[in-house]
């Protein structure tokens, strides 16, 4: 069990765990120390490897600018040419596509010239970079075909077989240290570097690279490091990792629901409103500040008017529009159904006018982009006015010889059922 | 986890107080009245006397009003049974009786005649005493001569009402007796009977105000 998780904590670490996989390691790790134990070592380990590995990987970069300098003989040796710089995924999906086209044309370009020898034909399926590599330094076919495509592919499957290498590294092609191909250094899937560097294929590419490009100034495109596949550990501070640097979040929400007990129709949609700024005490603990425009049920003032002869004092409830500030806590907890969601507890407190509100809540955040997210919330909110009460009023009142009739309802404590919804920005 | 914790703290705390400390009830609605002496004067009561501050254009005392119960004999004249009361008053000791009838649904003035020959007939309440009922009677004030008709209606109930002297009386029940040429309030309170009655054209017996000073 413990050699099959092993190779689950690896692969998640490679990425190449499934998502529901990845999702059960998860709870796994969360729920079991042991487990936990053993992912934080494979972490670690991990984290030497990248760190020893870090001054001598090939980044996508050099690949990319290596076969792009090649490409960029081919037409004009001094010119300084675009570079185009893909990212792992475009450059992955760009070559399962070119496989399909070659593999296409492979099938149906011998239907149209079947007189052809199979080596032309292969060297015309593959034939782009190697013609780009190796026509203006005239080598021979001989050379091509030692260079061309089939090597090429070698010296590429052998740079892949390297994944930790080629997905870790950023470093400038001219500050890697080339020439020390003594260095042993362990890698995690158990390649290491001498086996990339003293492949002779990449010897070879390297070689005739360094005598026949021309240097030239480098640019370095913006590449997407693959954020979307690299894979974090749950016991990472969230701060320590690119693009959640984000310690506030402001939200914009709006809400209908009920009131109990009720003297008027239920509130209908976007009647209240409400803006929150939250900070982020921890990823999953935010404390806030929410100022909000909503319905409440209050007392309303007493009247005072003359019936049947005598004198009539008379409040009712109200359904009041009225600012509220509240401060509240939130806990955040990810949970995964059908994709990334959060789950949403909070507790908050306030204050509206002549009266004050407890509240609890939960809810879902459904993230749509990097700092946007879709929440909807249920809360249940106590709402209590200080307007004084009916045997008050009746206290206060001199009658001046007549009687003094009260009509009028006692309820100061109100409960609010809301869905709140709307947008959560964290930045 | 803590958040966890004191969350379900706090939510048990608010289930240990009880749903009524978390919210008030809503308030009830009117149920109708099934026996109509929870609002009247306390005929069965017999000894029982209340007092009444009387006032009218030409005289302020106080009367007293002692039940004597159901057919209590020798002071009810004709053949009919009806409860009888006596009213003295400081200024004039002499006792008159004075009648009444009531049953589960209705409660009647009958006048100081005798309980057959009823000279002052006035339906007081009616079952089931909900605001916007309203009911119609025939009355002759005390003259063989001029019949006035009246429309009763019950226009509050519920409601409190501090009399002058501080006291005050839970669910009391108005009632707006109009004529062509009277308009009379009467305000009735739930286990006390009349509290309060004002009137534009004054009655002798009850003067154009009463109003219920104390009890014994």
């Amino acid at each position: 069990m413990s050699s099959g998780l092993e190779d689950k904590i690896i692969a998640y670490f490679d990425g190449e765990l499934s998502d529901a996989d990845s999702a059960e390691l998860l709870h796994l790790t969360s729920v079991s120390p042991e487990i936990r134990g053993l992912f934080r070592e494979h972490e670690m380990l991990r984290d030497l490897a990248q760190e020893s590995t870090r001054s001598v990987m090939v980044s996508p970069e050099v690949e990319s600018s290596l076969f792009s300098r090649i490409e960029a003989l081919a037409e004009n040796p001094v010119h300084e040419k675009a570079i185009l710089v893909f990212s792992r995924r475009t450059a992955l999906l760009a070559a399962l596509s070119l496989i399909l086209i070659s593999g296409s044309l492979g099938y149906i370009i011998p239907k149209f010239f079947s007189d052809g020898s199979q080596l032309a034909v292969s060297s015309q399926g593959k034939g782009n970079i190697v013609q780009a590599a190796l026509a203006p330094n005239s080598i021979s076919s001989q050379q091509a075909e030692n260079f061309g495509a089939k090597n090429i592919s070698n010296s590429i499957s052998a740079l892949s077989s390297s994944k930790h290498i080629a997905s870790l590294s950023e470093a400038p092609l001219n500050q890697i240290p080339l020439k020390k191909k003594n260095d042993e250094i362990a890698l995690s899937n158990g390649t290491n570097k001498r086996d990339v560097l003293e492949h002779p294929v990449f010897e070879t590419q390297i070689s005739k690279a360094n005598s026949e490009i021309k240097p030239i100034a480098l640019r370095f495109a913006e590449i997407n490091s693959e954020i979307g596949r690299e894979r974090y550990s749950p016991f990472d501070r969230k701060d320590d990792l690119p693009g959640s640097r984000s310690f506030f979040e402001a939200s914009l929400q709006t809400s209908s629901g009920f009131t109990y007990p009720a003297d008027a129709a239920p509130i209908k949609p976007f009647a209240e409103q409400r803006l929150s700024i939250a900070y982020h005490i921890t990823e999953n603990n935010l404390i806030g500040f929410r100022l909000g425009s909503g319905l409440y049920q209050q007392l309303g003032n007493v009247t005072r008017t003359v019936d049947n002869g005598a004198e009539l004092l008379s409040r009712n409830v109200e359904t009041k529009r009225s600012f509220s500030e509240e401060l509240y806590l939130s806990h955040l907890e990810p949970i995964f159904f059908a994709g990334n969601l959060l789950i949403e507890f909070s507790i908050g407190g306030g204050f509206i006018p002549n009266g004050y509100t407890i509240s609890g809540e939960a809810g879902i955040r459904i993230p749509f982009s990097e700092n946007f997210m879709f929440g909807a919330s249920f809360a249940l909110s106590r709402i209590h006015s200080n307007a004084i009460s009916s045997s008050e009023i009746l206290a206060s009142e001199n009658s001046n010889g007549k009687p003094v009739m009260l009509d009028a309802v006692d309820i100061h404590n109100t409960l609010n059922g809301r869905l709140h919804y709307g947008i959560i920005y964290r930045f | 986890m803590k958040f966890f914790i004191v969350s379900f703290i706090i939510l048990g705390a608010f289930a240990s107080v009880g749903c009524n400390a978390l919210v008030d009830p809503a308030p009830q609605s009117l149920k109708p009245v099934i026996h109509i002496e929870d609002y009247y004067l306390p005929l069965k009561s017999v000894g029982t006397s209340y007092a009444y501050c009387r006032k009218s254009s030409y005289r302020a005392d106080t009367v007293w009003m002692t039940m004597q119960g159901n057919d209590a004999s020798g002071l009810i004249l004709g053949n009919q049974a009806c409860y009888a009361t006596d009213m003295s008053s400081q200024t004039n000791q002499y006792l008159n009786n004075y009648y009444y009838a009531m049953n589960d649904s209705e409660a009647f003035t009958l006048g100081k005649v005798s309980c057959g020959n009823h000279d002052k007939y006035w339906l007081d309440l009616k079952t089931p005493l909900m605001v916007g009922q309203t009911w119609k009677f025939k009355n002759a004030n005390g003259s063989y001569y001029i019949e006035s008709f009246y429309t009763a209606k019950v226009t509050r109930r519920g409601f409190q009402m501090k009399m002058p002297d501080g006291k005050i009386y839970d669910d009391v029940a108005e009632v707006l007796y109009t004529s062509k040429s009277d308009s009379t309030v009467k305000w009735f309170a739930r286990g006390v009977g009349l509290i309060y009655s004002t009137s534009k054209n004054p009655d002798y017996d009850f003067g154009d105000e009463m109003r219920l000073v104390g009890q014994k």
